[in-house]
């Protein structure tokens, strides 16, 4: 009867569907990052290099200095994080850690301090993990992967302001597989003072945590902000990674040194090979075609790319290789990108 | 039956050509000129009628100060204006519309205010609206556009000025994240019922977190800059001066922090603790690093000494410190500085 009456009313008050529907939409805004509150901690890295210093993150930046060339200043301010685990995991963005920080404090939402000690890094999709002394935090719920749907709204959050409460911006998911697959793309407004966040569903569940990854490759600068491109890793990719991140492990991007042919089909066509690469040592020559890794086809070279976007340095592949009329499986162990070794 | 047509003629005589709450803010949004265009200031913005005897508000610029500042309505009428009241420390100013005086068989215009709405109950995730002239490229009748986003935070920007740092002088802010592009300040920021609940401002980075931001200027600020600007019998364009800082007259707490001579200030450690000190009976030790001071992030010396100046003395604060692998937080009483 009351569902009637209020019916009633919204009609005639003359209320659109679209207007009940931003007034169902705020409100799920608004419960989600209730809800998402208490797992959402502010970090501080304190000390390290200097304010505005860029470092340069492998030998090719060193070189051509791309950022520092970019303007693109080191931030200073707060930095946000996703208590993981009850007796003080928390996973962040590696974002701070290029100013090298002599101390870590983390802030949690009832504004506990704490002392952190950096655990394991997934330096290919730009996330860390910290560890602090607490048996009682709030972890974040995680979402199903079949809540990852391009199209459905995504709440940034994050407590990197330097205030007292999250801040919120919201888009949708604009993508999937971005970045060597590793990667999903939303549009809400995502900076440093959101890195290491999450990105929610309207259930106020995380889709993914926010990192500072760019389309060129390298860490995002100062042109893509607020742009409407925003890239977050995967729920399910992270849970993946934490066990070997509380090993305290470094994770490096697996790095197999081919160069594919862009216009391959029906298997990957080598161009070229990278001298003393792992291809190189597992005697995979120019003109060769790749068109497995383990049990997954690779027609085209984004398959390819896609596959190996997996794997960390350090993984063992089998590829299925042919030359001329002959294919044979080769077995390798993908290295860390050249300059991080 | 009867009653279902009933309803469906009301339905039809509600229905409006613009959403019903936006509609009204549009009637009451102008496009302003000003002088500009130079060193990043754009000469054009936007401005919302607050009276209906031609007042308008905007965000403060140099861009106003000009003779030739005109305000174009939402049916194209151009009016010339000036500068009424201006305090670039709230961001703001109010403009007054120099209305043409109805002649003979001319109907007098009729300017369709938008009152001053509460920001008070503004929250995180609040859906927003803008109304503004992005590029300037909205021309005479044409209505000025429509952007939509959530209340990022709402907050005092001062808190931690090395975060989010503005050059006006406000106790709190409105965060959003609908698309903000030159042109649009001034504009009005409105919740989902049409309520104007801010004014847009400029959009400023944050260097700490190199974040592009954009704020708007919450209406429980402008209540009484507003009213006040309307009982004068005659224009007071010239901004107030700002307050002149007077010398440091910062408590005194008996840490002495260690501080190199660095070109960067260093992290705030205490090198030594002055005997029956407060900080002595708040239990500060050597080696501590002060981390925060009365709600204060400290990141540097220099941090420490901003958030000591505005602490009032003999009022007890917290002080949270890190000693080796814990952090601790300890209650320090400053004594009045002597």
């Amino acid at each position: 009867m009351t569902r009637l009456a209020a019916a009633l009313v919204l009609i005639l008050a003359g209320a659109s569907a679209q207007e009940r529907d931003e007034g169902a939409l705020e409100r799920a805004t608004k419960r989600a990052v209730h809800q998402i509150a208490p797992g959402v901690v502010e970090i501080e890295a304190l000390g390290g290099l200097e304010e505005g210093f860029q470092a340069p993150s492998n030998e090719a930046e060193a070189e051509q200095g791309v950022l520092a060339k970019q303007g693109f200043k080191q931030p200073y301010g707060p930095s946000t994080g996703v208590v993981v685990r009850a007796d003080g995991w928390i996973l962040t963005s590696t974002f701070f850690l290029r100013r090298k920080p002599r101390h870590l404090i983390v802030t949690t939402h009832d504004g506990k301090t704490y002392v952190a000690t950096l655990a394991g890094q997934d330096r290919a999709r730009a996330l860390c993990l910290l560890k602090v002394e607490a048996k009682d935090l709030t972890p974040v719920r995680w979402a199903a992967p079949d809540a990852l749907r391009v199209g459905r709204y995504a709440i940034a959050v994050g407590r990197g302001l330097g205030v007292e409460h999250l801040a919120v911006s919201r888009g949708i998911v604009s993508g999937l597989h971005r970045i060597g697959g590793r990667a999903l793309q939303t549009s809400a407004a995502i900076s440093p003072m959101n890195y290491g966040g999450p990105l929610l569903s309207l259930e106020g569940e995380v889709l993914g945590i926010l990192v500072p990854l760019s389309m060129q490759g390298g860490q995002a600068s100062v042109e893509i902000y607020d742009s409407g491109i925003g890239f977050a890793i995967p729920a399910a990719d992270v849970q993946a990674a934490l066990p070997r991140l509380e090993q305290a492990t470094v994770l490096e991007a697996g790095f197999l040194g081919v160069v594919p042919d862009p216009l391959s089909q029906d298997g990957v066509r080598v161009a070229q090979v990278a001298p003393g690469s792992p291809a190189a040592t597992a005697g995979i020559q120019p003109g060769d075609t790749i068109t497995a890794v383990g049990e997954r086809t690779t027609d085209r070279a984004w398959q390819l790319r896609h596959t190996l976007g997996a794997h960390y340095a350090g993984d063992r592949v089998t590829l299925t290789v042919s030359r001329g009329t002959t294919s044979r499986e080769v077995e390798l162990t993908l290295a860390p990108p050249p300059g991080q070794r | 039956m009867r009653l279902a047509f009933a309803l469906a003629l009301l339905c039809l005589a509600a229905a409006p050509a613009q959403d019903a709450p936006l509609d009204r803010a549009w009637q009451a949004t102008v496009k302003v000129y000003g002088a500009g265009g130079f060193q990043g200031v754009p000469a054009y913005g936007t401005g919302v009628i607050v009276d209906a005897r031609g007042f308008v508000l905007t965000a403060w610029s140099i861009a106003l100060r000009t003779p030739s500042l005109r305000a174009v309505d939402v049916d194209g009428r151009s009016y010339p204006a000036q500068i009424w009241r201006a305090d670039p420390g709230l961001g703001v100013a109010l403009l007054k519309l120099e209305l043409p005086v109805g002649g003979l068989g001319q109907a007098p215009i009729e300017l369709r205010p938008l009152s001053l709405g509460r920001s008070e109950d503004l929250a995180a995730g609040d859906t927003v609206y803008t109304l503004g002239n992005p590029f300037g490229f909205v021309y005479g009748a044409e209505r000025v556009a429509v952007q939509r986003g959530v209340v990022t935070t709402v907050g005092a920007p001062h808190e931690d000025a090395r975060v989010l740092k503005l050059p006006e002088q406000l106790p709190r802010v409105i965060l959003h994240d609908a698309p903000h592009n030159p042109g649009t300040q001034g504009g009005p920021l409105l919740t989902r019922e049409g309520e104007l609940v801010g004014i847009c401002g400029r959009i400023v980075e944050s260097r700490a977190t190199n974040t592009l931001l954009n704020f708007a200027v919450p209406t429980e600020l402008l209540r009484d800059f507003v009213r006040e600007a309307l009982s004068w019998r005659e224009a007071r364009p010239d901004p107030p001066r700002p307050p002149v800082a007077v010398g440091s007259s910062a408590p005194r707490t008996g840490i002495r922090l260690l501080r190199a001579h660095l070109v960067r200030s260093p992290m705030a450690y205490v090198e030594r603790v002055v005997p029956e000190s407060p900080a002595a009976q708040a239990g500060v030790q050597p080696d501590d690093l002060v981390f925060r001071l009365g709600g204060r992030t400290i990141r540097s010396c220099r941090d420490f000494d901003d958030a000591l100046e505005a602490l009032p003395a003999g009022q007890e604060v917290e002080l949270v410190v890190k000693r080796g692998p814990r952090m601790l937080t300890l209650r320090l009483t400053p004594e009045a500085a002597q």
